[in-house]
C-alpha cells in the first residue's frame, strides 16, 4: 500500500458520500457491515478515471476493511452486491457435438411429425399441439409458460390480424411470484398463421381452452392449498403431476365422459415422476425468473400431450414439448440474436405493448385484457430482516423504534413524534398512527369479518421501519410534493434493488424466497402511497388535485400487479409527439410565451433525449454546453435517481435540426438575460420565470400543459391522442425508437402494427446513417443494448430491458422474411376493414416544418408583412 | 501480474515485455475484476466486469463527450494553429503551445512522453522528429513500433528460433511517418527560437510548466480549456484511428506504437504492414488537417500487402508464401498417400512414415485453420463432432467452465477432406502396429502412433516450420480481416470476449447467423485460394 494508492483512494471517495464511505477514509475504520463494501465499490466505480487501476484500488479497500476485522462472510458477500454473474456460455460442454446433433434430429423429427400428421387435426387438443410445435420450431415459442398463455388467449378471442398473412396473438405470461404479469405478443406467420386457423376452426376449440385453463388453475390451486402457511413454493420443489391427473379424471367438460387416465397417461406420469430430482432442479433453476408460483410447466406440457394423444395419435409420436424447446433452443442460436433468444427463452423480462397502446397507434379494435393478480398470502408467511440502512438512527427514528412495540403501539409517543420539528418523523408518527387506526376494508371484506380496525403492532412495527428504513432516506424532502413520476422513480429504485439484493443472497437456492422477502415491502409501499394520498401530504402546488390523487391511485394500483411497480409499457409515436408539440407552438397551447416554449422544450427533450421529469427540471443553462451536449448531472437543487443517470447526451444525434434550432433560440434568449443582469449561467435555470432566470419556473404547470396537450381538452378543441399520457412515457417511447432505429429487422412488424397512420414515425426510425454515427465503426456489434442503457442513464442493459424496451417481440428474421412466398406481405399495409377502427384523431401527422415554419411560404408571408416587403417568389 | 523483480507490471511493460498469450489473458482476468490473487471462478463472479465494459463503451462510442471531437476541433484548436502558423510576429509563448498541440495531436502521447521528444538528423531514438532537409516539404516522425522480444514467446532452441527469423515477416523496429504540414511549420518556428541543446529534446521543461503555459494560451485566446486539455488532444488521434480502422484499436494501438490495456489480448494476434500504418496515419492526418467537415472519416479499405517490407505488431508470424509453400509440402505428400494402397503402406519405412506425417498434417492444419485452434491437448476434432451442416463447438480455453467455447465451422471441403483421412487411417488398420490414440494420429519415429498434441506437432514441425503451434490462428485473424470481415466477428472467430461483453450474453445483440453467414462465404475462399487446403482429387469419400 503506497500514500499515492490512499491519496487517490480518498479522492474517489469524497467526505459526505454515507457513514460507510466516512468509515473507510477515517483512519481508524470499524469492521464493514452488510451492504457498506458494494456501496463503496460503486462510489469507486462511478468516479474512477481511464487511468486509475481499479482493481487495485478495490483490492486496497477490501484490504482496509480486512484489516478493520470485517467478517470474510461481508467481505465475499461485497462483491455480489455490485457484481453481475458472468452470463453461461450456452454452448459449453457441448464439444462432442452431442448437443448438436441432438438438436437437429430432435427438431428434424418435430418437421416430420407435423407434415406426417393430418392436415385437418382431429381434435382441438391435437391441433393445438400441432400449433405449439410449430411456433417452437419457428423459434416463436422458446419456453412452456406460452403454452397456457397461449391458450387462454385463445380462449378470451385476443387475436388480432395485421396483414392477410399475419396475425398477432397478445399473452400475459407469469413473471416472478406473479400469474399472468408480463405481456407478449405471439407473432403468427406462415404455417403457424394456417395452424392456429385450423386450430380455432375446430368445433371444440373454445371448450378446450376452457377446461384446459379450467383444469390447470383448478390443480395449480390445490397444490397451493395443499402447502402449509409457512412453506415457499419454490421450483426445486417438484410437483405432483397426481393433481392435474386428478382434475383430469373429473368429468370432462370437452367429451361429457369421465377421462380415464390411458395407458400414455401412466406413461407420461411415470415419466415425470421418474426423472431424478436433480435434473428437475436444474431444469428449473434454467427456466429463471418465471417458474415461481405457476402450476410446473412440466406438468402442464405433460397433460397436454395426454389429451393430444386420446385423439388417436400414437402417443410415442408425438414430439416431447419440454425436449423440443430445449433444442429449439440450441438452434435458435444459430438464427437469431443472443437477446431475442434469450428473451423467448425467458432468460430476460421485457413487457410488450398492451392492446389498448396498439390499439391506439394501430387503430386496432382490441378489448384490452387485466393482468391477473396473484393470491394473496399474509405478511407473516416470510420472515423478513431488514437490511440497516440509517447506520446512526436520528432521534426520531428512536422514539418511532420506541413508540411500535411488537405488541402494543404507544400512541403517547407518536403524538409526540408528530408535534416535533422533523418533518420526517412528524411524518411518520402520523403514518404509524394512520396504519393501526385506519380500517383495512378489503381484508375485513375478505375475511367478511367486522375488522373495522387497521393493522396489528407488529405489522405496523414492520411497516414503518420499513419505510422509515428504506423509503425515507431516498426522499430529499419528505414533507414537499411529489409528482407521479417521483414517486414511481423512488419506489421503482426502492423495489429493483430490493429485488436485487434478495436475488443475489438467495443465488445460490433460487426459491422463491428471494421475492417473497420483497412482499412485505411492497405491502408497505402501497399502505404509504394510499396514507400520502389520503393525508394530502403530495398536496399539487398548482393544478387539480383530483387528478393529483388519481394519479397516485394509479401508481397504489399498479403495485400489486407484479410485486414490482408494473412496467407502463407504452409507445408515443414520432407522428403523435409531433401532433401534441404542434398543439403547445399553436394558437390554442399556452398563451404565456414563456410556458409555451417551456412546454415545447420540455417535451423534446423528454421524446428527443428520453430524460426523466427530474432531470428536465432541474437542468441550467450550462448543461447545455458549446459543443451541443446536454449533461445530465447532479446540481445544488437537484439530485439524480442513480449515479447511472449522470450521461452526456449528444444532441445533434438525438434531436432533429429544427427541434434542435428551437432549443437553441431559447438558449439564446437565457444568455441574453445572463448578460443582461450580471448574473453567472450557472445560475439560470433552463425552464425559469420569465422575469427572473435565476427563479425555477413551476415545472408542475410545464408538465400540466404537455400532459393536456396529450390527453386532449374540449375547450381548446383538442382531442386526446393518449388520454392517460404522462410525461414518463415520453421516456419509453425514446427508447424503443432508438432500438427500432438500431435494428430493422423490428421494422416490418412495427410498420404494419402501426398499419401506416405514422409515416414520419417510419421515416425517422429508416435512418440508414443512424447506426454508423451511433457506433462510429462498423455495423456489427454486440453492444447495442449497452448503448442503449447509456442514453437511458442506467446501469446494466437488463434495466433497459426490463422496463423500456417493449418490441422485441416483433424481430424477425430477416433470411427467412425474404423468402420467395412472403413477398406479398411486402406490398403495403394492411387495409382488412373489419379491423380499421372510426378513430377522428389519427390522420397522417403533420411534418415537422410546419411545426417550426421557418422557410414555408406562410411563413414567409407573414415576415413579408411584419417588414412590409414582398414575399420571394420562392 | 508480477515481474522479474517482484514488482507489478503495468499494462504497458506486460504488452513490451512481450509475455505469453495465456498469462496475458490472465492479465485480462485480473485486470477485469478484483481478482488479482484469486481464482479464477471468483474473478469472474467479482464486482466490475459489467460496470467496466461499460466504461469501455463510454470512452469508445464516437458520441462520447469526454472526447474532443472533430469538429470542435476544427472550429476552435485549428484556426488558432492556421493562425499562429501564419503570423510573422507570433509571440514564443504562442509558437510554443501551438507546437505542443500539434505535437499532442500527430503523436498520441503524453505530455510527459513529448518531453522526451528528440529533434534528430538520423532518427535513432525511440520517439524523435526530423526536420525537413533537402526538397521535403514536411518533416518526419519516428517512433518505436511495439515489438515483442522473441525469447518470450519461443521455448526452442537457437537453431528454430534462426528458422522463425528466416521465415517470418520481417519486423519492424521502428516506424517512420511524414508530419502534416501545419505541425512542421509550427514546430519549424519552435525550433527556430529554440538554442541548441546537447540532449536534442524539443520541449525540455517540466510538465507543469508546458500545461500551465497551454492552459494560459488558450484562455488568453478564448478557447475553453478544459474541453482541450492534453488528454483529450492526444486522444483524438486514437478516436480517428479507431473510426479509420473500423474499430479496431489493436491497429490504433500498432499505428501509434503505443499499447492500450484494452487492446493488450488482440495485440498478440494483431499485424500490421508497415504501409498500411503509414496510410492508417496518412488518413488520420487528412481527418485531422485537411477535411474540415467535422465528419467522421470513413472505415478505409483494408488492401492486400505487398509482398516486401516491414509489420508491426504480432511476433513470429510466418509469411504468407512460407505457409503456403509448406501446405504444398503437405498437400503433395497426401496427394502420394492417397494414392497408395494401404496395403502398401510400411510403418517402419522412414519415407512412408515421412509421407504418412505429411498427410496427417496437412489434414491438422487445413481444421486448425479452419476453427483457429489454440494449442490444445485434442488439436484435432473428430467428424463427429460436427453436425451436418459444418458447425461444432470448439472448447480449446477454460476447460473448466467452458466459458470460452465457441461455435467452429468446416466448410464442405474440410469436412470431405477430414472424412477421407480418417476413412483412410482406418483402412490402414494392421499395417501400424500399436494403439491408435484417435481416429488420426502422426507416426513416432519407432513408426508407432502418437497422439497429435502441441508436443507432437511441434516435434514433427521443428525442422521445416517451427513457429508456435498455435500460428494457424494468427495467420487466420491477419487474413479475415484482410478478406474484410468485421473486427467483432473476427473477435467472435477467435474467441477472444471481454467480461460483460460476451456475445452469447442475454444483453448481446451479437447475432451468431450472420456471423456464421459471413465465415461460410470468407472462410473457403481463404483456405482454397490463399493457403492451398482442399480435398485431394480423386479421393473417393470412402478414402480407398
Amino acid at each position: 500500500m503506497t500514500a499515492v494508492d490512499i491519496t487517490r483512494l480518498h479522492a474517489l471517495l469524497p467526505a459526505g458520500r454515507g457513514a460507510a464511505v466516512e468509515n473507510i477514509r477515517s483512519g481508524t475504520p470499524k469492521p464493514l457491515k452488510h451492504g457498506h463494501l458494494g456501496r463503496i465499490y460503486s462510489e469507486i466505480l462511478a468516479h474512477a478515471a481511464p487511468t486509475d487501476d481499479i482493481s487495485g484500488l478495490l483490492e486496497l479497500v477490501r484490504k482496509i476493511a480486512a484489516d478493520a476485522g470485517t467478517p470474510p462472510e461481508i467481505l465475499n458477500e461485497a462483491c455480489i452486491a455490485v457484481g453481475y454473474p458472468v452470463p453461461t456460455n450456452p454452448w459449453a460442454g457441448g464439444e462432442d457435438g452431442r448437443v448438436l446433433r441432438e438438436a437437429e434430429q430432435t427438431c428434424s423429427r418435430a418437421e416430420q411429425w407435423i407434415s406426417n400428421t393430418d392436415t385437418v387435426a382431429r381434435t382441438p387438443a391435437l391441433a393445438f399441439y400441432r400449433l405449439l410445435v410449430a411456433s417452437i420450431l419457428d423459434f416463436r415459442i422458446l419456453h412452456a409458460d406460452f403454452v397456457p398463455a397461449v391458450l387462454r388467449s385463445v380462449r378470451d378471442d385476443r387475436d388480432f390480424t395485421i396483414h392477410p398473412q399475419i396475425k398477432v396473438l397478445p399473452l400475459s405470461l407469469s413473471y416472478g411470484r406473479q400469474e399472468n404479469s408480463e405481456r407478449r405478443l405471439l407473432i403468427l406467420r406462415r404455417r403457424t398463421l394456417k395452424l392456429f386457423e385450423e386450430f380455432c376452426a375446430q368445433a371444440g376449440c373454445t371448450r378446450f381452452c376452457e377446461v384446459m385453463s379450467k383444469r390447470w388453475s383448478a390443480a395449480s390451486d390445490t397444490q397451493n392449498e395443499s402447502r402449509g402457511p409457512n412453506e415457499s413454493r419454490g421450483v426445486d420443489q417438484v410437483q405432483d403431476p397426481n393433481q392435474v391427473q386428478a382434475a383430469s379424471e373429473a368429468p370432462s367438460e370437452v367429451t361429457g365422459e369421465v377421462e380415464k387416465p390411458d395407458a400414455d397417461g401412466d406413461r407420461d406420469q411415470a415419466t415425470t415422476e421418474s426423472k431424478p430430482e436433480a435434473e428437475s432442479q436444474n431444469s428449473a433453476s434454467s427456466e429463471g425468473l418465471s417458474a415461481h408460483t405457476r402450476l410446473s410447466a412440466k406438468v402442464v406440457l405433460a397433460d397436454l400431450e395426454r389429451e393430444a394423444a386420446k385423439a388417436g395419435q400414437a402417443a410415442g409420436g408425438l414430439p416431447d414439448l419440454t425436449d423440443l424447446i430445449e433444442k429449439a433452443r440450441v438452434i435458435a442460436r444459430f438464427h437469431l440474436p443472443s437477446i431475442v433468444v434469450a428473451h423467448r427463452s425467458r432468460q430476460i423480462v421485457s413487457h410488450s405493448l398492451p392492446p389498448e397502446v396498439l390499439a391506439r397507434i394501430g387503430g386496432w379494435k382490441l378489448e384490452p385484457f387485466r393482468l391477473a393478480r396473484s393470491g394473496n398470502r399474509e405478511d407473516h408467511e416470510y420472515p423478513f430482516e431488514e437490511p440497516p440502512e440509517m447506520q446512526d438512527d436520528p432521534g426520531w427514528l428512536k422514539d418511532l423504534r420506541q413508540a411500535l412495540g411488537p405488541t402494543k403501539v404507544d400512541n403517547t409517543i407518536l403524538n409526540l413524534l408528530i408535534g416535533s420539528n422533523d418533518p420526517a418523523g412528524r411524518i411518520m408518527g402520523a403514518f404509524a398512527i394512520f396504519l393501526s387506526t385506519t380500517p383495512i376494508a378489503s381484508r375485513a371484506a375478505k375475511q367478511k369479518t367486522k375488522n373495522q380496525n387497521g393493522y396489528a403492532p407488529a405489522t405496523v412495527r414492520r411497516y414503518c421501519l420499513l419505510i422509515a428504513n428504506r423509503l425515507m432516506p431516498r426522499l430529499v424532502d419528505p414533507a414537499a410534493g411529489m409528482s407521479e413520476d417521483g414517486w414511481e422513480d423512488a419506489i421503482e429504485q426502492l423495489l429493483d434493488e430490493d429485488a436485487f439484493f434478495n436475488l443475489n443472497r438467495y443465488r445460490q437456492a433460487p426459491t422463491s424466497k428471494a421475492q417473497a422477502y420483497s412482499r412485505p415491502l411492497v405491502k408497505a409501499v402501497r399502505h404509504w402511497l394510499r396514507f400520502i394520498r389520503e393525508a394530502g401530504m403530495s398536496q399539487p402546488r398548482t393544478g387539480d388535485e383530483t387528478a393529483r390523487s388519481a394519479e397516485l391511485a394509479g401508481l397504489e394500483k399498479r403495485l400489486p400487479v407484479l410485486g414490482l411497480v408494473a412496467v407502463d409499457a407504452s409507445l408515443i409515436t414520432v407522428d403523435e409527439y409531433l401532433r401534441a408539440l404542434k398543439r403547445l407552438r399553436g394558437a390554442r397551447g399556452p398563451i404565456d410565451k414563456n410556458l409555451r416554449e417551456a412546454g415545447c422544450v420540455a417535451l423534446i427533450l423528454g421524446y428527443r433525449l428520453g430524460l426523466r421529469r427530474n432531470e428536465a427540471a432541474g437542468l441550467r443553462l450550462p448543461d447545455i454546453d458549446s459543443i451541443e451536449y446536454l449533461h445530465v448531472r447532479p446540481n445544488r437543487m437537484r439530485q439524480l435517481k442513480t449515479s447511472n443517470a449522470k450521461r452526456d447526451l449528444p444532441m445533434p444525434l438525438l434531436v432533429p435540426k429544427r427541434e434542435f434550432d428551437y432549443i437553441r433560440e431559447r438558449l439564446r434568449g437565457l444568455r441574453a438575460k445572463t448578460q443582461q443582469k450580471h448574473v453567472r449561467p450557472g445560475d439560470i435555470w433552463l425552464f425559469s420565470q420569465s422575469g427572473d432566470p435565476q427563479k425555477a419556473m413551476d415545472f408542475d404547470a410545464v408538465i400540466a400543459e404537455i400532459h393536456e396537450a396529450f390527453r386532449g381538452n374540449p375547450e381548446r378543441r383538442w382531442e386526446p391522442i393518449d388520454s392517460t399520457f404522462h410525461y414518463h412515457r415520453l421516456r419509453h417511447s425514446f427508447c424503443n425508437l432508438t432500438l427500432l432505429r438500431l435494428w430493422p429487422p423490428l421494422h416490418r412488424i412495427a410498420e404494419k402494427l402501426f398499419r401506416g397512420h405514422h409515416p414520419k414515425t417510419m421515416d425517422w426510425i429508416r435512418d440508414e446513417k443512424f447506426r454508423e454515427t451511433l457506433f462510429g465503426t462498423e455495423r456489427v456489434t454486440e453492444s447495442d443494448l449497452q448503448a442503449i442503457a447509456l442514453l437511458m442513464g442506467h446501469g446494466s442493459a437488463e434495466t433497459s430491458l426490463e422496463h423500456y424496451t417493449h418490441l422485441l417481440d416483433a424481430w424477425e428474421d430477416p433470411a427467412t422474411w425474404t423468402r420467395a412466398g412472403d413477398q406479398v406481405e411486402e406490398q403495403g399495409p394492411i387495409q382488412c376493414a373489419e379491423h380499421i377502427a372510426d378513430r377522428p384523431g389519427l390522420s397522417l401527422a403533420e411534418s415537422e416544418q410546419d411545426i417550426f415554419p421557418t422557410n414555408s411560404p406562410a411563413a414567409e408571408l407573414r415576415r413579408a408583412r411584419l417588414t412590409c416587403k414582398p414575399p420571394s417568389r420562392a | 501480474m508480477v515481474g522479474a523483480d517482484g514488482a507489478t507490471l503495468t499494462n504497458r511493460e506486460i504488452v513490451q515485455l512481450g509475455l505469453d498469450p495465456l498469462e496475458m489473458a490472465r492479465g485480462a482476468d485480473i485486470l477485469t475484476s478484483l481478482g488479482a490473487g484469486r481464482d479464477r471462478h471468483e474473478a469472474r463472479e467479482s464486482a466490475h466486469a459489467q460496470a467496466r465494459s461499460f466504461e469501455i463503451d463510454r470512452r469508445l462510442f464516437p458520441w462520447n463527450s469526454e472526447a474532443v471531437r472533430l469538429d470542435e476541433f476544427h472550429g476552435q484548436m485549428r484556426p488558432l494553429l492556421e493562425q499562429v502558423r501564419h503570423d510573422p510576429s507570433a509571440k514564443e509563448l504562442d509558437i510554443f503551445a501551438a507546437a505542443v498541440v500539434g505535437a499532442l495531436i500527430e503523436t498520441g502521447r503524453t505530455l510527459d512522453d513529448l518531453r522526451d521528444l528528440k529533434i534528430e538528423t538520423q532518427l535513432s531514438s525511440r520517439f524523435a522528429y526530423r526536420p525537413p532537409d533537402g526538397g521535403q516539404r514536411c518533416g518526419t516522425w519516428l517512433w518505436d513500433a511495439i515489438t515483442a522480444r522473441y525469447e518470450a514467446d519461443l521455448r526452442g532452441d537457437q537453431k528454430e528460433i534462426d528458422k522463425i527469423r528466416q521465415l517470418q515477416v520481417e519486423p519492424a523496429e521502428f516506424l517512420t511517418y511524414p508530419a502534416s504540414e501545419i505541425v512542421t511549420d509550427l514546430l519549424a518556428k519552435w525550433i527556430a527560437l529554440q538554442p541548441a541543446r546537447k540532449d536534442n529534446r524539443l520541449f525540455p521543461f517540466r510538465r507543469g510548466r508546458i500545461s500551465a503555459h497551454l492552459r494560459s494560451w488558450l484562455e488568453i485566446n478564448g478557447v475553453e480549456y478544459w474541453r482541450f486539455t492534453p488528454g483529450r488532444l492526444r486522444n483524438l488521434i486514437w478516436s480517428v484511428l479507431h473510426q479509420i480502422t473500423g474499430g479496431e484499436l489493436a491497429s490504433a494501438c500498432l499505428v501509434l506504437g503505443l499499447a492500450q490495456p484494452m487492446a493488450q489480448v488482440e495485440l498478440f494476434y494483431a499485424l500490421l504492414h508497415e504501409e498500411e500504418a503509414a496510410s492508417l496515419f496518412a488518413g488520420a492526418k487528412t481527418a485531422l488537417w485537411v477535411n474540415d467537415t467535422g465528419q467522421a472519416p470513413a472505415a478505409q479499405q483494408i488492401t492486400p500487402d505487398p509482398p516486401i517490407g516491414k509489420f508491426t505488431g504480432c511476433r513470429a508470424f510466418p509469411r504468407i508464401t512460407e505457409v503456403r509453400q509448406i501446405t504444398k509440402q503437405f498437400r503433395e505428400a497426401s496427394v502420394r498417400f492417397f494414392n497408395m494402397r494401404p496395403s502398401s503402406f510400411k510403418s517402419k519405412n522412414k519415407a512412408h512414415r515421412e509421407m504418412f506425417n505429411n498427410a496427417v498434417m496437412y489434414g491438422v492444419w487445413h481444421q486448425a485453420f479452419s476453427f483457429g485452434t489454440r494449442a490444445i491437448t485434442d488439436a484435432y476434432q473428430r467428424l463427429e463432432t460436427l453436425n451436418a451442416k459444418g458447425f461444432g463447438l470448439l472448447d480449446d480455453k477454460g476447460f473448466a467452465e467452458g466459458y470460452r467455447t465457441r461455435i467452429v465451422y468446416a466448410g464442405e471441403h474440410l469436412r470431405i477432406h477430414m472424412r477421407s483421412l480418417e476413412i483412410k487411417l482406418a483402412a490402414l488398420g494392421d499395417r501400424v502396429s500399436g494403439e491408435k490414440p484417435g481416429p488420426v494420429w502422426l507416426l513416432d519415429e519407432t513408426g508407432l502412433p502418437v497422439e497429435i498434441r502441441p508436443a507432437t506437432i511441434h516435434q514433427f514441425l521443428k525442422d521445416d516450420f517451427p513457429f508456435p503451434v498455435n500460428v494457424p490462428r494468427k495467420v487466420m485473424r491477419y487474413l479475415l480481416r484482410k478478406s474484410g470481415m468485421s473486427h467483432t466477428h473476427t473477435e467472435a472467430y477467435m474467441g477472444h470476449w471481454w467480461h460483460g461483453r460476451e456475445p452469447f450474453s442475454p444483453s448481446s445483440s451479437f447475432d451468431f447467423g450472420v456471423f456464421l453467414q459471413d465465415l461460410g462465404l470468407r472462410l473457403p475462399e481463404i483456405l482454397k485460394v490463399q493457403l492451398g487446403f482442399w480435398p485431394v482429387p480423386g479421393v473417393r469419400l470412402d478414402g480407398r
